[in-house]
């Protein structure tokens, strides 16, 4: 379920299901722990340096798949989706509670996309999220490799963005040939609505 | 769970083992990685420069905590804005161009420029923007902006600027092509008598006034000053032995040429182990060269000092005695005619001074009266503050002689003064008694009988004076080149020791007179069939109850076309006069003051002050009528006088 994106070069290019599975899981996993209705996603072009201070990191690794998840964020704009998410004013939200909010957040992801895969008979493993600042993409190599999808997108709301860069390298591509990907929506829990905040 | 489900849980068992054990791994690996980062970007953040990566338009993409406070924003909103549009507009456009210009090329540029910051201020930065290199080309070139605050430096430098503008020291500096550059004290261009020195050839300013004084080493200091540039410090070191190391600049003050003599320093300042420039100081060393130089007058006066006592021990004790004893009595005299200001007198009196100084061959006290003789017959008006502080050397120098003489002697100082003070009781009373004519004549010679000196009845033998006048002939003959031989008899005969001196006098300027003009040069003797050797003598003869004193040489004799003319000239006699004057009458305008034959002034004779000096003396001492002069052209030239003794 990607929304339309907004470079219309991409628009014409059809993503990789690995590209699909991650947004769409991120997509839906961010609207139900932040509870932002009216969030949306888009492409963001390669070329293009994503602007943020803050970045949660993980890695999802399996023999035949690897993922990089990175969300880069402002502190603001995650404290907005804290507050959102907790009714609360957006000055009483810690940077802490915004590094945990994040880390968790990309943890959950991780095990959405996890959880899809193994459905898929590929079998992953996580490893811990952390969160660090200035890990941009700005500062190191983002020389595309052969093998290696990158992706970016951004979602964003009414006073707010985060966005979403993803490096997949697939080690054995057949298991992907008849990869049927089904909406993360399906895999959510009502009842795991972020109880971790 | 049959064999094949248990085997392919085993193996998702397994799969997920291993892909727990690779992330284990890399997770290791990027925690690493990311407290290394996390370092760095810390380091970035506290950084104390304003530090900015933007693209080429200028849209920041990472910024510090130091950009972020300057331009008043927090440090994650930074990625929102433009540095240009937080600049203000003339700073945005010389940002905006540096920024177009590196982002063209290649080059870094560093520049400075003061930036107002958020809460008004404005602070002093220095700026280096170059290419962002760490990025991938993919995204193209990104700026790399580093703002290091300068204001405490500045401000510093405005003080330093200060102390240089104060400091009594020339400091310049050149660069790489040997220009001035700035900043250099402003006391340079006062030691340099210069102006503008920027950017000017170091060589030029330092040297153009004084390279023509320089010797040929310093010429060679002065191209290896520019050529030691750009060379390696050994080089420089090796150099530096040939640079001018002392200057003495000419300049005008207040209507006087001066003289400021300046020392120079030269001191390497290296880039990339060269000589990149030279930072020379330039100090003052006026005051020490005078120092100097009235060290070396002290030198000089001491050694004028030793000179005067090599000059009493070479003479005769008993000359100097008589010497000193005369002087005793004549520098009173001088010292009365300063006062009165007779200059006619007072040069009469000065002759017969060098005369007898130079008897002792007292040098300095001779040119000492030569000078104040030219002082007093010089065409000009008499400078009474030259001549008086003339007469006061003459008077520090005879004094120093005579304790000199003293201390050789092992006599005290004390008894110097007392014999000066003495003389001039003396004179007084001798002047006194001279010129009272009633009872009180004898009370005068009584008060000179009880200070023992019972000057009036006392004689002396005029040998002793024949000793000094050989003396003096002595040095004559050195000093002129004339050979002759002398002769002096006076028989034994005495005279009053109140007119020894007088006696001397007469008998000094009448020789003096004989050797300057009347003996000739060997070669005019030897032309005229005359021996070389010339004759000259002092003899006595007894006429009745006269004694004749007779100075004669065998010399050119006098012309007495030659006086006539010069009378003529002077305006002494008319023409008609002159043609009815007898050949001894016109011998006797020698005696006028004013009147000399020989043209050019010489230092032993021929001032036209002399024979009238002989003449007065003459009729002083009792004789009358006074000089007698009988001459003979080409033979010799008799001068003489008769009295009682």
């Amino acid at each position: 379920m990607c929304p339309a994106s907004n470079n219309p070069e991409d628009e014409e290019q059809a993503l990789h299901p690995a590209q699909e599975l991650v947004r769409d899981v991120f997509f839906s996993k961010l609207r139900q722990v932040s509870c932002l209705e009216d969030i949306q996603i888009s492409s963001f072009a390669l070329d293009e340096p994503i602007y943020a201070h803050n970045m949660a990191v993980i890695l999802l690794h399996g023999e035949p798949i690897r993922f990089v998840l990175k969300v880069h964020y402002q502190t603001l704009d995650a404290k907005k989706m804290v507050a959102h998410r907790s009714s609360q004013p957006v000055d009483s939200i810690s940077d802490q509670i915004v590094k945990d909010f994040m880390r968790e957040t990309i943890n959950v992801v991780a095990g959405s996309i996890k959880l899809n895969l193994l459905e898929q008979g590929i079998i992953t493993g996580i490893g811990i999220p952390f969160v660090t600042k200035g890990f941009d993409e700005l500062m190191f190599t983002d020389v595309l490799q052969d093998q290696e999808i990158h992706d970016s997108s951004v979602l964003y709301w009414d006073n707010g963005k985060i966005f979403l860069s993803t490096v997949v390298k697939i080690m054995q591509p057949e298991l992907f040939e008849n990869y049927q990907y089904n909406s993360a929506d399906s895999l959510i829990d009502e009842n795991e609505d972020g109880e971790f905040l | 769970m049959n064999y094949d489900e248990a085997a392919e849980l085993e193996r998702q068992s397994n799969e997920e083992l291993s892909a727990a054990k690779a992330l284990q791994t890399a997770y290791y690996i990027i925690e690493k990685l990311e407290t290394s980062k996390r370092s760095s970007e810390d380091i970035l953040e506290d950084l104390p420069e304003i530090f900015v990566i933007c693209s080429k338009n200028g849209k920041i993409i990472k910024g510090n905590q130091e950009a972020a406070s300057t331009l008043g924003v927090n440090i994650e909103d930074l990625l929102k804005y433009n540095i240009l549009s937080c600049l203000e507009k003339s700073q945005a456009e010389i940002f905006g161009d540096y920024l177009k210009r590196v982002g063209d090329s290649f080059d870094s540029k560093t520049f400075e420029m003061p930036l107002s910051t958020k809460d008004g201020s404005k602070r002093n930065y220095l700026w280096s923007i170059g290419e962002f290199t760490q990025v991938s080309r993919r995204r193209g070139k990104f700026i790399r902006i580093i703002g290091r605050d300068i204001t405490e430096l500045k401000n510093l430098e405005n003080r330093l600027s200060s102390i240089f503008a104060s400091t009594p020291l020339g400091i310049l500096t050149c660069n790489k092509e040997g220009k001035v550059i700035q900043p250099y004290s402003a006391y340079t261009e006062v030691l340099l008598q210069e102006t503008n020195i920027e950017g000017r050839d170091v060589a030029d300013v330092l040297f153009s006034k004084v390279k023509d004084k320089f010797d040929s080493i310093e010429r060679s200091g002065v191209v290896q000053l520019v050529e030691s540039l750009n060379q390696d410090p050994g080089w420089f070191m090796l150099s530096k032995t040939c640079f001018p190391k002392r200057i003495s600049i000419d300049y005008v003050e207040n209507n006087t040429q001066k003289a400021r003599h300046l020392g120079l320093d030269y001191h390497p300042i290296l880039e990339n182990n060269l000589v990149s420039q030279i930072m020379i100081i330039i100090h003052d060393r006026t005051d020490i060269v005078q120092e100097e130089k009235a060290s070396a007058l002290e030198r000089r006066v001491d050694s004028g000092r030793i000179k005067k006592i090599v000059e009493i021990q070479k003479c005769d004790s008993r000359i100097l005695e008589v010497v000193f004893e005369e002087l005793d009595e004549l520098m009173p005299r001088i010292q009365d005619e300063v006062e009165k200001k007779d200059y006619k007198k007072l040069g009469n009196i000065v002759h017969t001074f060098k005369g007898v100084v130079r008897t002792a061959e007292l040098s300095e006290l001779v040119t000492l009266a030569h000078e104040i003789e030219d002082e007093i017959l010089s065409s000009k008006e008499i400078d009474e503050d030259a001549l008086q502080a003339k007469f006061k050397a003459l008077l520090e120098q005879w004094r120093e002689a005579k304790r000199i003489c003293y201390t050789l002697s092992g006599k005290s100082e004390d008894f110097r003064l007392d014999k000066e003070g003495l003389g001039r009781i003396t004179k007084q009373l001798q002047l006194l008694h001279e010129n009272i004519d009633d009872d009180n004549k004898g009370l005068v010679s009584d008060i000179l009988n009880e200070l023992g000196i019972d000057t009036l009845k006392k004689r002396t033998s005029l040998n002793m004076i024949a000793e000094r006048l050989h003396n003096q002939v002595s040095t004559l003959r050195k000093s002129i080149g004339k050979n002759f031989e002398i002769d002096i008899d006076f028989s034994d005969k005495t005279v009053p020791l109140v007119d020894r001196s007088k006696y001397a006098e007469i008998f000094l300027h009448l020789l003096n007179n004989a050797v300057d003009h009347g003996i000739e040069n060997p070669d005019l003797r030897k032309k005229a069939n005359k021996p070389e050797i010339g004759k000259i003598s002092v003899t006595t003869a007894q006429d009745k109850d006269y004694t004749i004193f007779f100075v004669k040489d065998d010399g050119s004799g006098v012309d007495p076309t030659k006086i006539k003319s010069k009378a003529i000239k002077l305006g002494i006699v008319t023409k008609d006069e002159a043609s009815n004057l007898s050949e001894s009458e016109i011998l006797n305008f020698l005696l006028l003051s004013q009147f000399s034959t020989k043209s050019e002034i010489t230092d032993i004779s021929g001032r036209g002050i002399g024979l009238d000096i002989v003449n007065d003396a003459a009729k002083a001492i009792g004789s009358p009528g006074g000089i007698k002069i009988e001459s003979v052209l080409g033979e010799g030239t008799t001068f003489s006088f008769k009295l009682k003794l």
